[in-house]
């Protein structure tokens, strides 16, 4: 899935990958692997929200009964964790050596964000 | 003679096995005690006319039940017994003479801890548990793993000093220590009302071993110090044997089911930015561990039965995903994100069985964490609780992140680091294959484990009814689908955050870092060194005298037979972790 960051085509044959793992997991060194793999959760998750419609809906509160619902919440909830994760790592990141220094080295650092 | 071996606590075969391999030269010897501990363990537990009592045994005035079975303990001895056999086939490659002894100890008196029928000898297996452990969080020797060690030393004394402290002021009180003269009729579950003497101390033990919000930072601290097989083991017992009393002790307790939600929402925000993907386990960990709690708090027959298939299933399937950690670290040395990769081409049968593990955690259908979590979510929704409901929907999407995609994408798959280490040795393959075995036959065939949960009843009327519901299917596979396609636009767009190295501040900022440059400015004589075990020593020293006074208190109340009890209790204690702060400073 994540074919632009592989090595260059040259540099991969040059390497080992064992026969199961190209008969298991070959299909995603493909080129546009990533791309099919999206489109295919589009389908499946289209697919899935329809069923909303044919398969009635009973809920212990109104929002499950909503067509959609989980499948918008569990885009939001994903997007909202990860997007978060832009300023929070800005904001409590530090150098792995963090408390292993002098407190005053650590306390110049915090207000240097 | 069979007999007589039948009414022992299970848990003690397991401890002696951990005696004996302390003892034996021979690896060879101390590699068939790693997998025959677990293997009497269960031969005993099944051998016993489990569901009955094992009798009274007197000490020091004390009325105990070392060993006492129900259909509540039996769920939560038996998926450690799993575990115990897992982590001993998969360290069977490790000639490490401390780590085996202290596994199968740490393992054994946790089981103990699970089958103990009084809070006496639960208390006692408690802190044998936690002793044990330390030295699985030490065992890589290294200075960073020594100091982890003792920060998570601090935390256990901690836990198990109020715990203690509401222990002897329950003893205090008068009140019954035994679980069968506890609660009303043949309760199991949700014996002492949090008013009652003793109940906010234990409960705050427990929630410290259950690693409540703030009080967590001791888990990902410690848990990816250890070694590629001391943390599975770690990760398999002391949270869960602190579900396991919560739900004995405190179930239907309200304040839990908040407490709970919580820790399922916080740590999925830590673990999209954490690099070290073991600690981004660890803060998975977290997540599920607040599942299971909040079903406790929820305390319905539904909840409980879901706390306890969370248990069983978490045990087995996040044992799973830190083996296939464990055999990345073995085998590259690292398990940083950014230093990884592209490790499906020569570990594919450990991306594959990560990717069960993942599988299952996520909840899909037809793995185990579907059929265990979905008793919660609908214990959940029965009581009307919409907001605790949203906020578990959200840790459900969350745990897809961090587990479900971000653990085998980063390290298997993603960006290829050029590293092309070995597979796995055998033993660990062997391990991770029973495990994910286990995770997709509970989860294709649930109707076992439904029956042995502690409400078996319930459970199968559940099981009969809604679980293969194909609203309930679909809207689980919608969550998850809509999730995944996130993850690939996100991914896709560049807008996913890019690994970096570094280290994630945590709530332990504030004893580690602000708290002491504070007393210093105040101008206090605390000596915070860095090195080795200052923060435990502290704590346990200010606990000790904390616990001495209520026990002081007990006593005067108690008159002299109690104040025996009660200086026996901590005299145990301080014993205990006299040896080990010896042993480690």
């Amino acid at each position: 899935m994540a074919m632009a960051d592989d090595p260059p085509e040259g540099a991969r044959r040059l390497l080992p990958s064992l026969p199961i793992a190209d008969a298991l997991f070959g299909w995603t060194r493909a080129a546009g692997a990533g791309r099919r793999v999206m489109w295919a959760l589009l389908a499946v998750g289209l697919l899935l929200v329809a069923s909303d419609f044919v398969f009635l809906r009973r809920g212990y509160f109104p929002l499950e009964t909503i067509p959609g619902f989980h499948a918008l919440f569990g885009f939001l909830a994903f997007s909202a964790a990860v997007l978060c994760g832009w300023p929070l790592g800005r904001w409590l990141r530090r150098p792995e050596a963090f408390y292993d220094r002098p407190s005053e080295d650590r306390a110049e650092e915090e207000r240097n964000g | 003679m069979i007999a007589a071996l039948t009414a022992i606590n299970p848990g003690i075969f397991m401890i002696l096995a951990g005696v004996l391999t302390w003892f034996t030269p021979g690896a060879a010897l101390r590699s068939a005690a790693l997998v025959s501990g677990p293997v009497l363990a269960l031969l005993a537990l099944m051998a016993g006319d489990w569901g009955r009592d094992a009798g009274r045994v007197g000490f020091v005035g004390l009325d105990l039940a070392p060993y006492s079975v129900d259909s509540l303990s039996f769920v939560f001895g038996l998926v450690f017994i799993i575990a115990s056999f897992l982590c001993g086939v998969y360290s069977l490659h490790r000639h490490d003479r401390l780590q085996d002894a202290s596994g199968l100890v740490y393992a054994g008196s946790a089981l103990s801890a699970v089958f103990a029928g009084d809070l006496v000898s639960f208390f006692i297996c408690l802190e044998l548990s936690a002793l044990a452990s330390v030295f699985l969080v030490m065992g890589r020797r290294s200075p960073e793993g020594i100091a982890a060690g003792s920060r998570y030393l601090g935390m256990q004394i901690l836990a198990g000093l109020l715990f203690l402290g509401g222990l002897l002021q329950r003893m205090a009180e008068g009140l019954p220590i035994r679980f069968d003269d506890m609660g009303e009729g043949v309760a199991i579950a949700g014996l002492i009302p949090i008013g009652e003497a003793g109940g906010v101390l234990m409960l705050a033990g427990l929630g410290v071993k259950a690693a409540f919000p703030l009080a967590h930072t001791w888990l990902q601290d410690a848990y990816p110090r250890a070694t590629d097989s001391g943390a599975v083991i770690l990760s398999a017992f002391t949270t869960k044997l602190a579900v396991y009393a919560l739900a004995r002790l405190f179930a239907g307790e309200d304040t839990l089911i908040v407490i709970g939600a919580v820790m399922t929402v916080f740590p999925v925000f830590f673990a999209v930015i954490e690099n070290d993907l073991r600690k981004v386990l660890a803060y998975s960990l977290n997540n599920q561990v607040g599942f299971m709690v909040c079903a406790v708090g929820v305390g319905t027959e539904l909840a409980i039965n879901g706390a306890a298939a969370h248990a069983f299933a978490h045990v087995i399937y996040k044992a799973l995903l830190f083996m296939s950690m464990g055999a990345v670290l073995l085998r590259v040395g690292s398990t940083k994100a950014n230093e990884l990769g592209g490790l499906h081409r020569t570990m594919p049968l450990t991306a594959l069985f990560c990717m069960i593990g993942a599988a299952s955690i996520s909840a899909l259908p037809l793995f185990s964490g579907f059929v265990a979590k979905s008793l919660t979510m609908s214990a959940v929704q029965g009581e009307g609780l919409l907001w605790i409901w949203l906020a578990l929907l959200f840790a459900s999407a969350g745990v897809l992140e961090h587990s479900g995609i971000k653990v085998p994408f980063f390290a298997f798959f993603g960006h290829d680091s050029g590293k092309r280490p070995r597979e796995a040795p055998f033993n660990m393959l062997l391990a991770m294959g029973l495990a994910a075995f286990l995770s997709v036959s509970i989860g294709v065939f649930p109707g076992w484990l439904y029956e042995i949960l502690p409400y078996p009843d319930a459970a199968l009327e559940y099981l009969a009814h809604d679980l293969w519901t194909a609203a309930h299917v679909l809207t689980q596979l919608q969550l998850a689908v809509f999730a995944a396609i996130a993850f690939v636009l996100l991914y896709r767009s560049g807008l996913y955050p890019t690994e970096r190295p570094g280290l994630i501040l945590d709530a332990d900022w504030i004893w580690r870092s602000w708290a002491p440059r504070q007393a210093r400015r105040a101008g206090v004589a605390l000596r915070w060194k860095r090195s080795v075990g200052a923060g435990g020593a502290v704590i346990a020293a200010r606990c000790v005298s904390a616990s001495c006074e209520v026990s002081a208190r007990a006593s005067a109340l108690v008159g002299r037979g109690g104040a025996a009890t009660g200086v026996l209790l901590l005299m145990i204690m301080i014993f205990i972790w006299g040896i080990v702060l010896l042993f480690a400073f």
